[in-house]
């Protein structure tokens, strides 16, 4: 793409106190294709600048109320959601005059009057950084994706487990919310993996994560890969009892599922280990270790009673875990 | 058109504005407009002794003027900013003088050249 086709991309916002001056900026942007809102003082261009995102700057020095100086100050001590690139108009062109402009935080400067065709050049100069920011930001945003994401079930990872869990414990313990999780796994996976391959037992994964978001909230519950055929389901909001429920369904949703795969029918069952807090928990020290943990044990309580259940325990105070037999929810086998 | 003694240096000011004559026209009528009040707020700076004001209000008058190529003016607007940045206003009147003649000239080579549009 050439990078005048990019001119609309990054609305410029100038300011300048000199009619004249800023009749002519307006006119020679916006025949370029720029969009440009203009000011007549560094005070205005701030105050807009609050209220909107502009990635190019384009200022006077000498103006009433706030000057160039200390617009460049004022922006670079604002947190934007982007790089702001200013360029500082100024009749000063003594070296002290260009360093001070620089050092306020101005990335360059054109000097009055300016010469259009200059003018029009430092622009696509600024814009080329801007887009390089802008890659470089896709770029990371991308890596971070992949670091949070399990490369073959595309459901998150161990490490947003780490990252992301502590979070949504402290939000439910602050605003006296329930949260609960559920730890699951294929019954019998090795058997997949050995009597089918490894090709079909990684498909069978990918339609096991698949199975289970059609039926979680979509943008409140999340899954991640906590390791080998083993995941964490996260459900904000929802009380241990309604975790047991939706994993009873998730439960008999995985049984009745026919897994197809090279024209062969497997088929599977799940375990479902369930730790959680209601609302009226006074629970201000629970850890996610802790809430793994009991879940981890609930799971380990299906595998030894037979697999294809729900077990749930409940976080105390004391972040150990309750075996209640009356939270038995399911053994339909 | 690039004739020294001119108050405006058509040449140089089509340049500035990227050759838009659309453009010329609207920003002589901003000047056509905003000069008288800009000099009498010079006048005004120099007969209260106000360095700040002279300042400030050569330096917006140096402004447009630059931007229109009208180097005569502009410099002797700037002395006149220069004079408030310096707090000496001794020999502002006379300056003055100077600066309202030579935006007189600037004024009816606007007009004229707008008559001849």
């Amino acid at each position: 793409m050439n990078i005048s086709d990019l001119n609309g991309h990054f609305p410029i916002l100038v300011a300048e106190d000199d009619p004249i001056a800023r009749k002519i900026l307006e006119k020679i942007l916006i025949k370029e294709g720029h969009k440009v809102v203009s000011v007549e003082n560094g005070r205005k261009a701030f105050d807009l600048f609050k209220e909107r995102f502009f990635p190019i700057i384009l200022t006077d020095w000498m103006m009433p109320e706030m000057n160039g100086i200390e617009l460049c100050r004022a922006v670079r001590n604002q947190q934007a959601s982007g790089y702001v690139f200013i360029i500082i108009l100024t009749s000063k062109d003594s070296k002290d005059d260009i360093v001070t402009g620089l050092n306020s935080g101005a990335d360059d400067y054109v000097s009055k009057p300016f010469n259009p065709p200059e003018l029009k050049a430092r622009i696509k100069t600024c814009m080329r950084i801007l887009e390089l920011e802008k890659s470089l930001k896709e770029a990371n945003e991308n890596i971070r994706i992949l670091s949070i994401t399990d490369p073959l079930t595309k459901c998150y990872n161990r490490g947003y487990i780490t990252e992301r869990l502590p979070h949504e414990i402290q939000r439910a313990i602050r605003y006296k919310r329930a949260l609960s999780i559920i730890l699951c796994d294929i019954d019998h996976f090795k058997k997949i993996n050995d009597g089918h391959g490894h090709q079909v037992g990684d498909q069978v994964l990918i339609e096991f994560v698949h199975s289970i978001n059609k039926v979680i909230r979509q943008d409140v519950d999340w899954i991640a890969r906590y390791g080998g055929e083993e995941f964490l389901i996260v459900l904000p909001e929802t009380h241990p009892e309604n975790a047991c429920i939706l994993a009873d369904r998730l439960r008999s949703t995985i049984a009745a599922h026919n897994f197809v795969f090279q024209e062969k029918a497997i088929h599977i069952t799940s375990s479902f280990g369930i730790s959680g807090f209601n609302s009226a928990t006074p629970c201000e020290n629970i850890s996610p270790e802790a809430m793994i943990n009991i879940a981890d044990k609930c799971l380990y309580q299906c595998k030894l009673e037979g697999r294809n259940r729900v077990k749930a325990g409940y976080v105390d105070k004391a972040q150990s875990p309750i075996f209640n037999d009356k939270r038995l929810i399911s053994n339909d086998q | 058109m690039n004739n020294l003694t001119e108050p405006i240096d058509m040449a140089e000011v089509m340049g500035i504005l990227d050759g838009d004559k659309e453009l010329l026209i609207e920003c002589f009528d901003e000047l056509l407009n905003s000069m008288p009040q800009t000099l009498a707020e010079i006048q005004s700076a120099i007969e209260q002794g106000n360095a700040l004001s002279l300042d400030e209000a050569a330096h917006k008058l140096k402004g447009s003027l630059i931007y229109m190529a009208a180097a005569h003016a502009a410099d002797v607007a700037y002395q006149l900013e220069t004079m408030g940045k310096e707090q000496n206003l001794g020999s502002a009147d006379d300056t003055f003088k100077t600066l309202s003649y030579e935006c007189e000239k600037v004024k009816e080579f606007m007009k004229q050249y707008k008559e001849g549009t």
